[in-house]
């Protein structure tokens, strides 16, 4: 496996996302937590491009007291559990069908990094938390389990460990993620190449 | 420029050619070491012929002059062959995390010639040359900051001279300038070794690098909100520090009025192609010569706050005048403002704050809705044009949205239409939900969100303009960032893209210790 830099593995899911009709915000977000799940939890980055390509949304939630439920784990549903948990309008989070739970998880540390909070993630009997630099999981989160994932909030953690040798990611997981980024790329057309950006073809001053 | 030359010096850096396996045509690698505070680094080149017809300044471009690299430690053999299989490529290459940074450029044809042909018979180039074009070689691209698997920014945030932005690549671009002057005596002296001459020292000063930049820099800029605030911060903290002196200091005095009238004559020896930029020269030559003579004949510099005066004597004068006005003013008082550079740079970009109240949004909204809300974007020439990738090298363009395929797959650069949506939709929301509750419903409108939060807090962070209408001009926004850098000789192409000149008048790595060799801002030529 070749290093990567964060930057861009970033940019790429970024543009992946874009790709696949997803709100410039949203594509952040992505970017984000593929960047986390680089530095923390490589095995995470297949479900995140499996929630890219299921789409993001919608976030369909129900609000019982201090508890919100969302249908499945959708990346807007992801994005949106994590903020209302940070925001502290609710304590606890379940998603009735978390169909690619490490990608959730994913979203989770990065928020974790953006709000300085710690995120827990229950699935079935297993148990990650993630913030604070680091990232827990007892058991494993198995890509495709359909099972209920509950996510609660608690205490002070940031910090993005910064990896200055890039990281490794999965040869075939980098030509997926580049596959997919690609599409957000605008063909060429002879207008486009004379008229779309500055200076001449040819230019021997 | 200015800050990173300041660091070089004051870290003693001895810049050591390690290899040069050049042949008489100026083709093969040469290989440049040296120490900034206790790390390693290693500059190398690599220059092969070019078919006249592939040279062009375009990113598309896929063969040039000459290629560099910047590596952190030391250049072995091992690294040198892997740089020298990908640094050629750029783009099409792969990049290992002790990579900093790499760059191509073209030799300037006309230029390069005549100052090789000149040396080879023991002259110095014509200063009327170097006044016109003022470069050897010019860089069409300098990418670091983990493209194509080089190092992310955090290898060396954290390196004293490093720190600020874009100091890697600057440094990679004055290796490029002195790479270049070797070049040329290199040939020189291949082509005739009796008569052949090195560049007078006045003249190796007067050649910097060239640069042609394209549309890729406004993506950039509206890309990092905090960075460019944190820029016009820095930038206002030290006009405002310099207007609150009450008295102005004897050598205070001296050293504005020498660098005025240097800025004076500097303006005056700017020769540029362009018709626009050449008018504006000549009404800030005659605003220079008014203003000197002005604060001469009402003795401003022995007033009380005279350099508030003399701020104050430009507002009325072109934009060109104000922020000249500006480095001029600023000169003279590195003791007062040179700490602000280190505050000029940003690792994190704007957070969401979710749970911030729908009515604290709409009234961060409101510090921007004035030029936000200025454009009506029912007429379709206010989002007539659209940003893209290429898949053309990625390079970025902009088309017609209404006539060019592409729109689906627009960058966000629309940011005054969608503060706009948002302002929408925010009107139609109860006042006390969270941002994290009115996301849920709107996850559209999350980038426009985080961007409104951080208003108040990053005041300069908006571009504030409509960048997708039709009468927008990407090379205002080139210039903007451009001008950061500390670039000279502004000469645009076209609206959308301009060649600058770098480095001129600054030292070579073998005059870093000179005295004056901080002195180099508005050079002039000498005549002779």
């Amino acid at each position: 496996m070749s290093p990567h830099s964060l930057n861009e593995l970033e940019m790429s899911a970024r543009k992946a996302a874009g790709a696949l009709g997803w709100p410039f915000g949203l594509a952040e977000e992505f970017g984000r937590a593929t960047v986390w799940s680089a530095v923390h939890l490589p095995e995470a980055i297949p479900s995140l491009l499996d929630l890219a390509e299921l789409g993001y949304g919608p976030a369909d939630c129900d609000r019982t007291g201090r508890t919100a439920t969302f249908g499945s784990s959708g990346a807007a549903s992801a994005i949106a559990a994590f903020d209302l948990l940070a925001a502290g309008v609710c304590d606890r989070v379940v998603f009735r069908s978390a169909c690619r739970p490490t990608g959730l998880l994913a979203f989770g540390g990065s928020a974790s990094d953006a709000f300085g909070t710690v995120f827990t993630v229950e699935c079935g009997r297993d148990q990650a938390s993630v913030g604070g630099g680091h990232c827990r999981l007892t058991g494993k989160l198995d890509r495709n389990c359909q099972l209920r994932i509950e996510v609660a909030a608690s205490a002070d953690g940031s910090g993005l460990r910064s990896p200055k040798d890039g990281v490794a990611v999965d040869a075939a997981v980098w030509r997926r993620l580049e596959t997919l980024a690609a599409r957000f790329l605008v063909p060429a057309t002879e207008m486009s190449r004379r008229i779309g950006a500055g200076a001449g073809i040819v230019d021997t001053d | 420029m200015r800050q990173l030359v300041r660091n070089l010096k004051a870290g003693r850096v001895r810049v050591e050619r390690e290899l040069w396996r050049i042949d008489s045509q100026g083709y093969g690698e040469a290989v440049y070491g040296f120490e900034l505070n206790g790390f390693r680094y290693g500059f190398c080149a690599f220059t092969s012929p070019l078919d006249p017809g592939d040279r062009t300044d375009r990113v598309i471009a896929s063969a040039w002059d000459a290629t560099f690299a910047l590596h952190d430690g030391l250049l072995d053999e091992p690294a040198l062959e892997r740089l020298r299989r990908n640094v050629p490529k750029q783009e099409a290459g792969r990049f290992h995390p002790t990579e900093l940074v790499i760059s191509r450029a073209n030799r300037s044809v006309r230029m390069f010639e005549h100052v090789v042909g000149r040396l080879s018979v023991g002259r110095q180039p014509d200063v009327g040359m170097l006044r016109r074009v003022g470069y050897l070689m010019r860089t069409t691209a300098v990418y670091g900051n983990g493209k194509f698997g080089l190092a992310d920014r955090c290898r060396i945030a954290g390196r004293k001279a490093l720190a600020g932005p874009f100091q890697a690549e600057l440094l990679t671009v004055w290796l490029i300038r002195s790479f270049s002057h070797d070049l040329a005596e290199h040939i020189a002296r291949c082509r005739n070794p009796q008569s052949a001459c090195k560049l007078a020292p006045p003249c190796r000063r007067a050649l910097g690098i060239g640069n042609a930049t394209g549309l890729g820099m406004a993506p950039f800029l509206v890309g990092h909100p905090a960075l460019i605030n944190n820029w016009v911060v820095a930038k206002e903290t030290a006009l405002a520090r310099v207007r609150e002196r009450a008295r102005a200091g004897t050598d205070e005095v001296r050293k504005f009025n020498s660098i005025l009238r240097r800025a004076g004559e500097h303006v005056r020896q700017l020769e540029v192609e362009d018709e626009i930029q050449s008018r504006r020269n000549v009404v800030l030559s005659g605003e220079i010569t008014q203003l000197e003579s002005g604060i001469r004949k009402d003795g401003v510099l022995d007033g009380s706050r005279p350099w508030d005066v003399v701020y104050r004597r430009t507002r009325t004068m072109s934009l060109e005048a104000q922020e000249l006005a500006v480095s001029v003013l600023l000169e003279p008082h590195g003791k007062l403002v040179d700490d602000l550079g280190g505050t000029m740079s940003c690792d994190r970009e704007f957070e969401i704050d979710p749970s911030m109240t729908v009515t604290e949004i709409r009234r961060r909204l409101s510090l921007h809705w004035e030029w936000a809300s200025a454009h009506d974007f029912t007429d379709p020439e206010s989002d007539k044009v659209f940003w893209y990738y290429s898949e053309e090298k990625l390079e970025p363009r902009i088309g017609d949205r209404h006539s060019e395929p592409g729109a689906d797959r627009e960058m966000a650069l629309d940011v005054s239409r969608q503060f706009q949506r948002l302002g929408a939709e925010l009107r139609q929301a109860d006042d006390g939900l969270s941002a994290a509750e009115f996301l849920l419903m709107h996850p559209e409108l999350r980038h426009a969100v985080r961007r409104v939060q951080n208003a108040p807090a990053y005041p300069y962070s908006e571009i504030r303009g409509n960048l997708v209408a039709a009468t927008m001009r990407p090379i205002d926004i080139l210039r903007y960032k451009l001008a950061f850098f500390g670039a000279t000789k502004f000469d645009p192409k076209s609206d959308l893209w301009t060649r600058i000149t770098m480095y001129q008048g600054a030292p070579s790595p073998s005059e870093l210790g000179d005295p004056e060799a901080d002195d180099w801002s508005f050079p002039v030529l000498d005549r002779t």
